[in-house]
């Protein structure tokens, strides 16, 4: 082939692509765009349907980029048959094109997070890989709509202040965070049950509640802020917070701490006959914030070592009521146990054989605290 | 045109021809067989061509200076040796095709979801054309330019594997029986599909004593970026959610955000389309080089012109994702026994030869 043909060739593909990529088929305008921030399931009400068998209510919350609009933030309800039909209906009462791939946060009504299977509401959310795998999800204590559609003070768009709650709790409260990730992940790879935080309206905020798990793609009931807390660290969700505390000796309460750092666990199986034998053990590291008494610093090494005993103790003791209570009550992985006890097996484990040695386990529970230092006042 | 190309180029070459979309799916494909094991599948897997390799290098060690086709019709007679290299070109038509569907697959799912895909059959094949036209020296050039593209792509997964990473997920080891492994090293041998061109690109290497080497580095590569690949995709994910997800090492960029990117999978992707469309180009070359040589075609560009219909029907042909994959496999095991058989059927006969020709000598 001779130069001037390879050129003309080039020059063909290249005018081609230009003119072909473009302006035609996924050619797309700026200002028909809508980009979704926060998306909400619930049941449909009877005033809220459309049609008899409408079933869900699909909420977008949403912001308003037109600078003369009276409100930056616009919610956006559509019911429909199944969550995928709300889509297209959607087009049909809202001329902006929806942008999926920059929803940011999912959440679910307390309702439908306990009735339905949560792996089939999110179908559509899954198949799509527009979607990205770090969007947060978080069950309401009410319906979803409702806190969606709360507006926040200072804030012009809800949307950005749910997840920067949800994507900055696990830096200040030891509580969970979960993303579409991490629930597929326990979900299909681990065969655990996972944890979402439960996020509520309280006047004109929206505050964290607590978490739940999820087993069988359903919700159970709502562990309280500490619970969560404990889930946390025997869950081995690497987190940040702080912890205040009474330290004690010779059951007298001596002094008044707060601990702030981080978490991180060790697990341990092993296995006599049929049995499981399950050694949890929690570490926790940082530094003393704040404390009522004060103290010379050549004291403080004897007395670091009461404070953190306390500590331990605390932990301990919370955690080993969560362990009685996932084997007794829930009867599921709550502690993500089941990707240790794979691994140590070579037997193929599916979910309803990693519940019942969850059950029948030995689960024991042992706590470190590391006191790095008690900061620059003696 | 020049028909030579250096032995670094020609490693290159058969990265190029190996290492496309393959790597996309692999990590799925692999645990669907032998779950948290499938790392293993990776280094099964490059043992067919190893053996592949090492044939093809021998025979083109002993007959140095010979074109493909030429050393068909040498050994195999006029007839038989051309329709041998009719079915490599019919291979290389297949792959070709083949590999450019799967990569506007993935671009259909992520870029361009609403342009026709014979549109996009077009513009993928048009690059492809061109290049292909510019003979096997600048081939060989973008091979190498467009494999150093490749290489930064890894660091893109690497915040997925700090903020994620369990070795758990890959324990325990050798859980399976030998049946399950020789399968999922065939599945795996699928992924390494275009290192069977060597035995088409080696006789145009200068040094024909490093053919050898160029071609175990060229594997050694590929086999290493599988490696990282399904490791990286099996401690993030584990085996369960692999198994999942159609494109699991495009998927594992969306487990983090990243602050000012946010959403790294769509920088991999502009990045992966150079990469992507290497075997394209050089199996395209390959057939066009082997028909040009079969019929004494003079012009490269009328070969690459006339296959160009022919290519573009075929990776249009299939009506969605699940007949591409099905042919892919069908590609994938065309692509094992030609480049077993057909280096081993050379060689046999090459022996045969030589033989008959020492009997002869003894003879007279």
């Amino acid at each position: 082939m001779k130069v001037i043909h390879r050129r003309i060739l080039l020059l063909i593909t290249a005018a081609a692509s230009v003119l072909l990529l473009s302006g035609c088929w996924d050619q797309r305008t700026l200002d028909e765009l809508g980009f979704p921030f926060l998306l909400g399931y619930d049941y449909a009400r009877e005033e809220e349907k459309e049609y008899p068998d409408d079933k869900y209510l699909i909420s977008v919350g949403a912001p308003v980029l037109y600078e003369e609009a009276e409100s930056k933030y616009h919610v956006e309800r559509t019911p429909g048959k199944v969550p995928a039909q709300t889509r297209s209906r959607r087009d049909a009462h809202f001329g902006e094109q929806y942008i999926l791939g920059q929803e940011q946060v999912a959440i679910f009504g307390n309702e439908i997070a306990e009735r339905e299977n949560l792996n089939v509401l999110m179908d559509s959310l899954s198949r799509n890989d527009k979607i990205k795998d770090s969007l947060y999800m978080a069950v309401a204590e009410g319906r979803a709509v409702d806190l969606i559609s709360t507006r926040v003070k200072h804030y012009p768009n809800t949307g950005i202040y749910i997840r920067m709650l949800l994507k900055n709790i696990r830096k200040s409260n030891f509580l969970p965070v979960c993303t579409l990730f991490t629930f597929r992940r326990d979900v299909f790879s681990n065969n655990t049950a996972p944890m979402l935080p439960c996020i509520v309206q309280k006047g004109e905020d929206i505050v964290l509640a607590g978490s739940c798990f999820v087993s069988d793609g359903r919700k159970t009931e709502n562990i309280g802020w500490m619970e969560s807390q404990t889930a946390v660290f025997l869950r081995g969700i690497k987190a940040k917070g702080e912890i205040s505390y009474d330290v004690i000796e010779d059951e007298k309460v001596i002094d008044r701490q707060t601990f702030s750092g981080g978490n991180r666990r060790k697990v341990k199986i092993k296995r006599e006959g049929d049995k499981y034998i399950v050694n949890i053990q929690i570490i926790l590291s940082g530094v003393i914030v704040e404390k009522t008494k004060t103290q010379p610093l050549r004291e403080l090494p004897e007395t670091l070592k009461l404070t953190q005993k306390s500590l331990e103790d605390l932990i301990k003791k919370r955690s080993q009521e969560l362990v009685k209570k996932v084997q007794e009550e829930y009867g599921f992985d709550a502690l993500n146990i089941a990707k240790e006890i794979k691994a140590h097996s070579r037997e193929k484990f599916e979910k309803e054989d990693i519940d019942s040695i969850i059950r029948d386990a030995e689960i024991n529970v042992d706590v470190k605290v590391n006191i790095e230092n008690t900061g620059g006042w003696v | 045109m020049d028909y030579t190309i250096t032995s670094k180029q020609l490693t290159f070459i058969l990265v190029g021809c190996m290492l496309g979309t393959g790597i996309i799916t692999l990590p799925r494909v692999t645990t669907e067989v032998i779950d948290q094991d499938a790392w293993l599948a990776v280094l099964f897997g490059g043992i067919i061509p190893f053996v592949s390799l090492w044939l093809s290098s021998r025979i083109i060690g002993k007959y140095p200076g010979l074109s493909f086709i030429a050393l068909t019709e040498k050994l195999a007679g006029k007839i038989f040796g051309r329709l041998l290299a009719a079915v490599f070109a019919i291979y290389s038509i297949l792959a070709a095709a083949v590999i450019l569907r799967i990569f506007l697959e993935i671009i259909t799912m992520y870029l361009l979801p609403k342009t026709p895909m014979l549109v996009k059959v077009m513009l993928g094949l048009g690059v492809s054309a061109y290049m292909a036209s510019s003979g096997i020296k600048v081939l060989g050039r973008l091979n190498e330019f467009l494999f150093y593209v490749l290489l930064p792509l890894i660091f893109f997964v690497l915040p997925a594997l700090f903020a994620y990473a369990d070795i758990h997920y890959l324990m325990p080891v050798l859980n399976h029986s030998i049946n399950e492994y020789s399968k999922a090293a065939i599945t795996t041998g699928y992924a390494y599909s275009g290192f069977e061109t060597l035995i088409v690109f080696g006789p145009y290497v200068i040094k024909k004593k490093e053919t050898f080497k160029a071609s175990i580095i060229a594997l050694s590569i590929t086999a290493s970026l599988y490696l990282f690949a399904v490791i990286t995709t099996m401690v993030v994910f584990g085996a369960g959610l692999t198994q999942k997800i159609t494109w699991p090492v495009l998927r594992i960029q969306s487990v983090v955000d990243i602050p000012v990117f946010e959403r790294i999978e769509f920088l991999f992707i502009l990045a992966w389309i150079g990469s992507s469309i290497k075997p394209v180009c050089n199996q395209y070359f390959c057939a066009c080089l082997i028909i040009k040589d079969m019929f004494g075609i003079r012009s490269l560009g009328a070969v690459v012109a006339v296959l160009f219909p022919i290519i573009a029907f075929i990776a249009w042909y299939p009506k969605n994702i699940y007949s591409t994959f099905c042919f892919s496999d069908f590609v994938g095991t065309y692509s094992l026994i030609l480049g077993t058989a057909m280096p081993l059927f050379l060689l046999g006969l090459s022996l045969i030869r030589s033989k008959g020709r020492v009997k002869d000598e003894g003879n007279s």
